[in-house]
């Protein structure tokens, strides 16, 4: 169960990805993201293709370094660059060695096949991360380790000398998982780690990564953009548009009772697998595409598609504010 | 003699095998279906069910070493397995149309999108000049809701969005105004709002011209959303099929059943634990003998592991392939 503790906070972090040749900011990919994860829960993260939620997963694990903001782990500044009164970071960041910190917090890709090397075993892909982080006493511990890890995914000992190409695609991500969780970590970001597969294993995969966070007390930030996953399996849900944190909730309350304008559209166009519903169900269809994060738009960066958008809307950014409790949410009209 | 009124399309024991060196792989075996003027069919299946292979065998577009091996395929009462090349590009493009899952690969980058709906169009009418071909093309573009067409008609494939790509494709495979359209997974590659969109519009296109539609996808919601029945496939053979509200209502078959159950819904008013199905798909170069479902199924019985069980009509139009159901019919017919 979740604790009140905060394993991990992140204060306006933000990550522009620059273009050669062009000047200016370049891709604001994750535009000034404040959010907290308490200690043995599941936030969940959705929003379309681009809106930035897995630079933001990659960036909270420095795998992409932050362009500003600051990431707070277990109390410990990972990496701090305040930004300044003009909105533009202070100066030099200070970071620390991430080695360490490697070991405590972890990621699960979204496509297995593509992030196992296809020429190192299943054993050699997991010994690997015992091996950096000297974890094995021996040669027989590493190899009890590898196997016992096998085991937890609910793969065969034999499994160890095969190659990725070998595993049907719900395997390989058993794979990826069990690569995670070989140096014992507390903390994974899941970036999507479902969405490569098939319907029937999908339900495998959550249900294990549920199983897994009971038995060790595992705290995820769950990516994906299929919201009745992350519903099921998340505590509390965050919703991006653009780089942005547009809204954040407790699961079903968010889901009960959206209030942000872009939440109560990405709901309603979610197609529910129950026809009756489906041919009653009032859907807000949104017009247009999603505008490109190399030139957002001013003000609130979704008011291009609010049918409730004002000439306020275009000028100003919204401010993100707890709205009630534990409800956050950044929007002109709930201001009022 | 009244005349029988002809089904639009009807197939029947439609078996598809790809010939590979490590051996025959029994893609389709054995499928039959019929689709009337004005109907949606959605074929469900998880990837390698030969949802797809079933239908790129309609239009004959099966890749080499891909042939079909058994059954008929009866468009508008002409028999398409017997067509030439020739007869069949009559046919293909023309009177049955065909969108493909990533509106990128199959949009050809070096032409621009106009160039690329007129060609549709001459091709198939020779008669038709360049200027109306034209015409018709900017009045297909602002059917499927493309704005500024005129613009947009000289603009590359890359100039567009994946939602707006998605659109071009279903213009230029209506152009030619289809009795039938493949639609293979249409929106699987689109964010969910823009697939709302792209739902929404064929719809609406369908209400409009009455063509009847194949919906190939593997998303329980969006069948529910737009089907008015279903085919249920599990390694190459329909496992159920039947009337949308029968297949998600009363699902008969072990699989559909734990599809549907393995699913979190959106309305879900609180935590429940998902019941997954065991298990793996099937390998196809080496298939369980008996029903294909039946080394994942919690209800196998002995038999099911031996022979591949027959149909069994459960109502009017509602059919499924599980001993479990012949085991209920013959209960029902002793009483």
């Amino acid at each position: 169960m979740a604790e009140d503790k905060k394993l991990l906070e992140i204060q306006n972090l933000r990550k522009y990805f620059p273009i050669k040749g062009v000047k200016g900011p370049g891709v604001q990919a994750v535009q000034d993201v404040s959010l907290f994860i308490k200690k043995g829960e599941t936030l969940g993260l959705v929003g379309e293709s681009g809106c930035g939620k897995t630079t933001l997963g990659r960036t909270i694990l420095r795998l992409y370094e932050p362009t500003g903001g600051k990431i707070i782990y277990d109390g410990q500044a990972i990496y701090d660059n305040p930004l300044g009164p003009d909105g533009q970071p202070l100066g030099k960041a200070k970071s620390v060695n991430m080695l360490p910190y490697r070991r405590k917090m972890q990621i699960i890709f979204q496509d297995p096949s593509a992030s196992l090397d296809p020429r190192m075993t299943v054993g050699e892909i997991i010994g690997e991360a015992i091996d950096i982080h000297k974890l094995a006493a021996n040669k027989k511990d590493r190899a009890d380790m590898i196997k016992e890890l096998l085991a937890q995914v609910g793969l065969n000992t034999e499994h160890a000398n095969r190659y990725p190409h070998e595993f049907s695609g719900g395997q390989q991500q058993r794979v990826g998982i069990a690569r995670a969780l070989a140096v014992k970590p507390e903390f994974i970001v899941c970036d999507e780690p479902i969405s490569a597969l098939d319907v029937s294993i999908q339900s495998q995969i959550v249900n294990m990564l549920e199983d897994m966070q009971q038995q060790m007390g595992l705290t995820y930030l769950f990516i994906a953009h299929d919201l009745s996953v992350v519903r099921h399996i998340s505590n509390r849900i965050g919703v991006m548009y653009l780089g942005s944190l547009v809204e954040l909730g407790e699961s079903y309350e968010l889901n009960r009772h959206p209030i942000h304008p872009y939440t109560q559209t990405l709901l309603s166009a979610v197609p529910v697998p129950d026809p009756k519903l489906s041919r009653t169900k009032k859907r807000i269809i949104l017009e247009g595409d999603v505008p490109s994060p190399m030139n957002p738009p001013s003000g609130c960066r979704f008011h291009t598609r609010c049918p409730y958008a004002t000439e306020k809307c275009k000028v100003e950014a919204p401010v993100f504010r707890e709205h009630e409790p534990g409800h956050w949410a950044a929007c002109h009209m709930l201001d009022k | 003699m009244s005349e029988k009124k002809e089904k639009l399309l009807e197939v029947k024991d439609l078996k598809v095998s790809f010939f590979t060196p490590a051996g025959e792989v029994k893609a389709v075996g054995g499928i039959s279906y019929d689709l009337d003027y004005g109907e949606v069919m959605g074929v469900v299946g998880e990837s390698g069910s030969g949802k797809s292979q079933e239908a790129y065998s309609i239009i004959g577009l099966l890749q080499s070493p891909g042939k079909v091996v058994g059954g008929s395929i009866t468009f508008e009462g002409k028999d398409m397995l017997a067509l030439t090349k020739k007869e069949m590009q009559e046919y293909r493009g023309n009177k049955i149309a065909m969108i493909f899952q990533n509106p990128m690969t199959s949009l050809n980058p070096v032409y621009t999108v106009g160039n690329q709906l007129v060609e549709a169009l001459r091709a198939h009418d020779s008669k038709i000049s360049r200027k109306e071909a034209e015409q018709r093309a900017m009045e297909m573009m602002e059917m499927v809701g493309i704005n500024n067409v005129q613009k947009r008609m000289n603009q590359y494939p890359h100039e567009f969005s994946g939602g707006m790509r998605q659109r071009v494709m279903i213009a230029m495979g209506l152009i030619c105004h289809p009795q039938l359209l493949i639609a293979d997974e249409p929106t699987t590659a689109l964010d969910v709002t823009i697939q709302a969109q792209i739902l929404d519009l064929m719809k609406s296109l369908q209400k409009k011209t009455g063509m009847g539609i194949i919906f190939i996808t593997h998303n329980l919601g969006v069948v529910a959303d737009i089907c008015d029945k279903v085919s249920v496939m599990y390694a190459g053979k329909i496992v159920e099929q039947g009337p949308v509200d029968d297949i998600f209502y009363e699902p008969a078959h072990p699989y559909t059943k734990g599809l549907l159950r393995s699913m979190p819904r959106v309305d879900a008013q609180s935590y429940e634990r998902l019941i997954p199905i065991e298990g793996t798909p099937v390998d196809m170069l080496n298939p369980p003998e008996g029903c294909p479902f039946a080394p994942r199924c919690e209800k196998c019985m002995k038999i099911c592991l031996k022979k591949m069980p027959p149909y069994v009509e459960i109502s009017d139009k509602h059919r499924s392939a599980c001993w479990l159901c012949v085991e209920d019919l013959m209960n029902k017919e002793e009483n």
